[in-house]
């Protein structure tokens, strides 16, 4: 187990290096001259060449990749090119917005898909089922930037029942939120349903059944618990994803999490801050797998046999 | 109506506020916000006048090298302590300091002894003088009129120099300075917090504090404007703007503020075929202005030749090239080019009104037979091009002032003795001696009347040889909720926050 565990944790360190490196090519990449974009366009020679020098412009390219890593080996992210701020204070200051935002937008489609994806598997068929069939097909297929101004113009803008945009109260999470209920909410309840439907002809809920027990019970207490055990593998590997759509939603709700980071970064052509950005969604990404791989164990003991 | 005191300004911007220091502010979003925070010596009146600001009398001396100010007594800055004229020469040199990565440091080269000073050959520049506490003397190598003009530039605000020595480069999050708020809270890139500064004691600043918003795109600043969210869309996009001019409801919240800028086509005089002043001339005449000020969403003016008419300043004599195609294709049979000719256009192609002039320039071209291939690239990577010898043919840029004076853009981006092989910003690397000569008088001459007679001399010339077709100023659409007064716009600041009153 400790060997397992040692291995995933060697190969996330090798998975975030590769990222870092790719990254910071991919960057690096882009044509113009970064210290012109620094110190502006009227700038003169002496302070381009200051600027060059404190942020090792200079350097061939694989010189600052190794003053990069160094720099990444003792913790430190740098500086952004365009405020100074330091990247990790970047990260820091916005990641509680970011799982401010998940968390609500995480209990709201859990709170909808579990429900929906109970009743679709109780009254499967039915019109009820059918209907939610496509609603939740359509909820998939929807983009979040889109949805996202939607929920904004209908709900915020011309009815005025929430903030259009910004971060001042709770209030201003509910509709970012809820976009990312919405686009992943429909999947979840469909994979709840499907879990469903073979947990409910398990000869455990038949022998639930003859016990006598509540149907209520046997659906929330028996059947649910288990169909939920492979949710949370998807849920693991749904971060990338689930980060995607918080990059639009962020942006299009204005709210200072780290997509509007991220993006801002991208447009500044700030490259710490979009190396730091990459490196912290990947570390996030990576980390979670980790976590949602040693849980699964736990949470489900058919899988130690496989250790 | 009079102004009232009271309340919360709220404002939103769509990108980060680089910097509030003031050496280091200097974009569009930063500057108003500094000015509020900050206060130097001179300041402008409602046009492009100057007027006292911290100083109680100045007067420069006869032979235009030597200023000499007189501050205000009781000033404070926002942590008490009084401003000396020890601060005014203390934040001069800072931004003189290479260290300080200060992009107004090259406004400040005319001082005698800066150009030691930042080569590291002199510990303090020595054109920089504080006699006693009130009086400073600043000490130029030569007369340069717009020198006063760089002396009402937020570059030029005094900083506490304790507050700057105990923080160094996180002065920036710690910023005291004498205008009339002081910087309450800034989360960078989140939002931003200022309330009144209560040593200040100016006629400035009747909202008792303003919070800005950072990182929302125009759209939602809209909806958040119309909501009452916020107080101003700042730079609203043509499309938002066209549609609050077009309802009656919201026509009163437009404001268009005309820009001291030019954008122009630019074409490179030391390349093939645009060394050819016919051929140059011939693309004046080729290009339909009034279509591209439709192109440019009706918030433009034409433009006729390179300075703003912003600025104060008229050239009565100045050649016109009106929209011609025929003159244009006679020209270029002359020039030896009865087919036309290929060319690259370049144009930063993160600005979408430099698309779509380019898109207006490329369809008139193509009617006198000029194909010229657009070459959009991120602004980094075009700036870098077109500012380096013999790399663009020719290309859309634009330029918005730094101070109201024709030599801001007629000397910086024309005169042929600033051409550098890199970094350059005469574009068209444009090289007539006399009219390098010209602009260099204009630039020692004190004479308000002779200036503007070698100014018109220049720009004639520049216009007959034509290294620009100047395309369009364009306008800078301002959204403003009602509640708000004192939204005049301002030719310099364009806005000015600490004279905007909201209704109780």
């Amino acid at each position: 187990m400790l060997n397992r565990l040692l291995t995933r944790l060697f190969w996330s360190a090798v998975t975030l290096l590769a990222t870092s490196v790719l990254t910071f090519f991919l960057v690096n990449a882009v044509p113009g001259d970064v210290a012109r974009s620094i110190a502006g366009a009227k700038a003169s020679p002496e302070v381009l060449q200051q600027v060059r020098e404190k942020y090792h412009l200079n350097d061939p390219v694989l010189v600052r990749l190794g003053h990069y890593l160094v720099q990444l080996a003792r913790g430190d992210l740098g500086h952004s090119f365009v405020t100074d701020q330091s990247v990790s204070e970047a990260i820091l200051t916005r990641f509680p917005t970011t799982a401010a935002l998940c968390v609500t937008g995480l209990i709201l489609w859990m709170l909808a898909a579990v429900p929906l994806g109970v009743l679709m598997a109780k009254f499967r068929g039915s019109w009820f089922d059918r209907t939610m069939l496509v609603a939740a097909t359509l909820s998939l297929s929807l983009p979040a930037f889109w949805l996202a101004r939607m929920l904004q113009y209908w709900l915020a803008f011309r009815l005025g029942w929430f903030p259009v945009a910004g971060f001042r109260s709770f209030a201003h999470l509910l509709l970012p939120a809820a976009t990312l209920a919405i686009i992943s909410g429909g999947y979840y309840a469909l994979l709840i349903q499907a879990n469903m439907m073979e947990v409910l002809n398990a000869p455990c809920i038949a022998a639930a059944r003859a016990k006598g027990l509540s149907e209520t019970a046997i659906l929330f207490r028996h059947a649910l618990r288990n169909a939920l055990i492979p949710v949370v593998t998807v849920l693991g590997t749904d971060v990338a994803a689930l980060l995607g759509g918080v990059i639009f939603t962020e942006n299009v709700f204005a709210l200072p999490g780290i997509g509007t980071l991220a993006v801002q970064s991208v447009f500044n052509l700030d490259v710490p801050m979009i190396m730091g950005t990459v490196l912290f969604s990947a570390t996030l990404v990576v980390s979670v797998n980790l976590v949602v791989d040693l849980l699964y164990q736990w949470i489900d003991p058919r899988i130690k046999a496989d250790y | 109506m009079t102004p009232k005191r009271g309340g919360v300004l709220h404002l939103a911007q769509p990108s980060e506020i680089r910097s509030l220091d003031p050496a280091i502010a200097f974009d569009s979003f930063s500057i108003p916000v500094v000015h509020l925070l900050f206060r130097g010596l001179l300041d402008y009146d409602n046009a492009t006048g100057l007027v006292l600001d911290q100083a109680k009398d100045w007067n420069i001396s006869s032979d235009g090298k030597i200023y000499t100010f007189h501050l205000r007594s009781g000033v404070r800055f926002a942590n008490g302590r009084e401003v000396e004229a020890e601060d005014y020469v203390f934040a001069f040199e800072r931004i003189l300091n290479p260290q300080t990565g200060s992009p107004g440091e090259t406004y400040f080269l005319g001082i005698l002894g800066a150009r030691e000073f930042v080569d590291g050959k002199a510990p303090h520049v020595i054109g920089l003088r504080a006699p006693d506490k009130t009086t400073l003397v600043i000490e130029l190598k030569e007369p340069q009129f717009t020198f006063r003009y760089v002396l009402a530039m937020t570059f030029a605000c005094p900083v506490p120099r304790e507050v700057v020595q105990q923080y160094g480069t996180e002065f920036q999050s710690h910023l005291v300075g004498t205008g009339p708020y002081r910087l309450a809270e800034w989360r960078r890139g989140i939002s931003c917090r200022l309330q009144r500064n209560t040593y200040y004691q100016g006629p400035d600043g009747f909202v008792d504090g303003v919070e800005i918003m950072i990182g929302c795109d125009d759209t939602v600043m809209t909806m958040m404007l119309e909501r009452g969210e916020i107080d101003q869309v700042p730079l609203a996009s043509p499309a938002q703007a066209a549609r609050f001019k077009r309802d009656p409801g919201l026509r009163s919240w437009l404001t268009l503020v005309d820009a001291a800028e030019t954008d122009y086509f630019f074409m490179n005089t030391e390349m093939k075929p645009f060394d050819d002043a016919q051929v140059r001339q011939a693309v004046n005449f080729a290009i339909d202005r009034e279509r591209l000020l439709k192109l440019a969403g009706g918030f433009a003016t034409v433009a006729h030749g390179p300075v703003p008419p912003v600025i104060p300043w008229s050239n009565p004599g100045l050649p016109r090239y009106d929209f011609n195609p025929e003159k244009a294709r006679a020209l270029l049979r002359e020039a030896g080019f009865p087919s036309g000719f290929k060319t690259e256009l370049w144009y930063s192609g993160d600005q979408p009104i430099f698309a779509r002039l380019a898109e207006g320039v490329q369809q008139d071209l193509r009617q006198v037979g000029i194909q010229a291939e657009l070459r959009p690239a991120n602004f980094t990577a075009f700036d870098a091009k077109v500012t380096t010898r013999h790399q663009v043919p020719c290309g859309i840029w634009g330029w918005f002032q730094d101070y109201p004076d024709p030599s801001d853009f007629l000397d910086v981006l024309l005169n042929g003795e600033r051409i550098t092989e890199n970094e350059c910003n005469n574009t068209a690397f444009y090289n007539n001696p006399e009219v390098n000569r010209y602009l260099d008088a204009a630039a020692k001459n004190l004479d308000p009347g002779e200036r503007t007679r070698l100014f018109r001399q220049a720009e004639n010339l520049i216009m007959q040889d034509a290294p620009w077709a100047p395309l369009i100023h364009e306008q800078i659409p301002v959204l403003y909720h009602p509640r708000v007064h004192g939204t005049e716009p301002h030719p310099v600041w364009l806005w000015r926050y600490e004279h905007m009153w909201l209704d109780p």
